[in-house]
């Protein structure tokens, strides 16, 4: 590999870091600091699902990333006697994401796919060059996102997004907006592809075309996008896709969920999608 | 309890290649060199597990990079918020090679600049890319082929001889 971008990587190499690197007993202790703090946010969560079961508890999230049982909405404020309406779920249960069972046959693993914890890095977001939440105005009323991924066969090693030798991966991104907000996350999805779907790419880089091929075949809405990446072959750009891949995007209520596989192009999205949106229900 | 001789050996041989990969897809050395001391952190606390895998360097390099590609995701969504209320961004002063590099690599998309940095800076090939990063081997030579061209015009060097991609 000694070409010219492995030249100019020469100046990278040997680059000092801003401070000396720490001691490897720094490090290590760095570690074990983690390791206690994770036992204490165990306890915590054991703690508070103790208080619950004990009827203490306000019945809301315990752990990051899981939501247990909203709050009864009949519940009674113990002291004034009058009821209290229940809190509107935050949080998206691992209930209401795909499972193995959901994938049809094969050996499927969980892995971690890179995920898309932040707003701001919204699934579709890279499709516009100049991409800016303001402009799609569900987001800001996004609750939370939780992803899940995985793969039949291969090997997994966490934390991911490791896999290697899989047959095939399947990929899944909830959303949760705030009420009456989700129809309007579909909304954003079309615009982002009418908008940027089949932008002219900047100098340099190969073509690729974003298309709605179907509409409103699971859940309350839902789409599916067709994904068709170019690459170049030497200077110039073939006629057709080096990559054509498809995502789903489908609504029930306020939860959107997105999901990809890595084989067996739009059928085999289009039924992930209606078992997604059977999760979401 | 885990063998820190073994670690610590680890830790010193290893380091600095780590740090020069995620300084590479950050073009923030501080972060970078943070990203790679947190992942040696979490590498010590399941060391038993990672000191056996076959490549444990490509364990921690996976840990540090996503660590420092999800703060400098954040950071960027920072500056841009900067930007909206017109303040100055704070500038790194590296040598000027090297500031023209990460410029140009900081307008990748980051699949592209992930996969430049693994294979041209890190010598991996492109299987060991794909391998690392989870995605089909033609989805890395696309993502090869798409940053090197976006490289080359950005720098304005020449690059459509090497045809390794």
């Amino acid at each position: 590999m000694s070409d010219k971008l492995d030249s100019l990587f020469d100046h990278v190499r040997g680059v000092n870091p801003p401070a000396a690197f720490a001691p490897a007993d720094q490090v290590r202790r760095r570690g074990r600091q983690r390791s206690h703090r994770k036992a204490l946010a165990a306890g915590c969560a054991v703690f508070a699902v103790t208080a619950v079961a004990a009827g203490v508890g306000t019945g809301w999230p315990l752990r990051s990333g899981q939501d247990v049982t909203p709050a009864d909405p009949t519940a009674t404020d113990t002291a004034t006697g009058t009821p209290t309406a229940a809190p509107a779920p935050t949080g998206i249960p691992a209930a209401l994401m795909l499972a193995p069972a959901d994938l049809g046959p094969g050996t499927w693993q969980e892995f971690t796919p890179e995920v898309h914890e932040h707003k701001d890095l919204w699934y579709w977001a890279e499709l516009c060059a100049a991409y800016g939440s303001a402009r799609f105005p569900s987001l800001a009323h996004q609750l939370s996102v939780q992803t899940v991924g995985y793969a039949d066969g291969g090997q997994v090693r966490t934390p991911g997004p490791e896999v290697v030798g899989a047959r095939s991966t399947v990929i899944e991104i909830v959303e949760r907006y705030a009420a009456g907000r989700g129809a309007s996350n579909l909304d954003d999805v079309r615009s982002v592809i009418a908008l940027c779907g089949t932008a002219t790419p900047p100098p340099g880089e190969a073509p690729r075309r974003y298309t709605i091929v179907d509409s409103d075949f699971a859940g309350e809405e839902s789409v599916l996008v067709k994904i068709e990446l170019w690459g170049f072959q030497g200077a110039t750009v073939p006629p057709d896709p080096t990559l054509v891949d498809y995502a789903a995007v489908v609504r029930v209520g306020d939860l959107v969920a997105t999901v990809q596989s890595s084989t067996q192009g739009a059928d085999r999205v289009r039924t992930l999608a209606e078992r997604a949106a059977a999760r979401l229900r | 309890m885990p063998d820190s001789e073994s670690f610590d050996a680890f830790y010193r041989a290893t380091r600095q290649r780590l740090f020069e990969c995620a300084y590479a897809l950050t073009g923030d050395a501080a972060e970078a060199q943070d990203a790679v001391h947190e992942a040696y952190a979490r590498a010590w606390q399941r060391w038993d597990s990672v000191a056996g895998y076959d490549d444990p360097e490509s364990w921690v390099r996976t840990v540090a990079r996503r660590i420092a590609v999800s703060r400098w995701r954040r950071a960027r969504n920072r500056l841009v918020a900067h930007r909206r209320l017109g303040l100055p961004p704070s500038v790194p002063g590296p040598s000027a090679e090297r500031a023209v590099l990460a410029a140009a690599l900081a307008r990748l998309p980051i699949e592209q600049r992930t996969a430049i940095v693994l294979h041209h800076l890190c010598d991996l090939s492109v299987v060991d890319v794909a391998r690392e990063t989870g995605a089909p081997v033609g989805t890395v030579k696309a993502r090869l082929a798409r940053g090197r061209r976006a490289l080359a015009a950005q720098l304005r060097i020449d690059l459509t001889e090497e045809s390794h991609v």
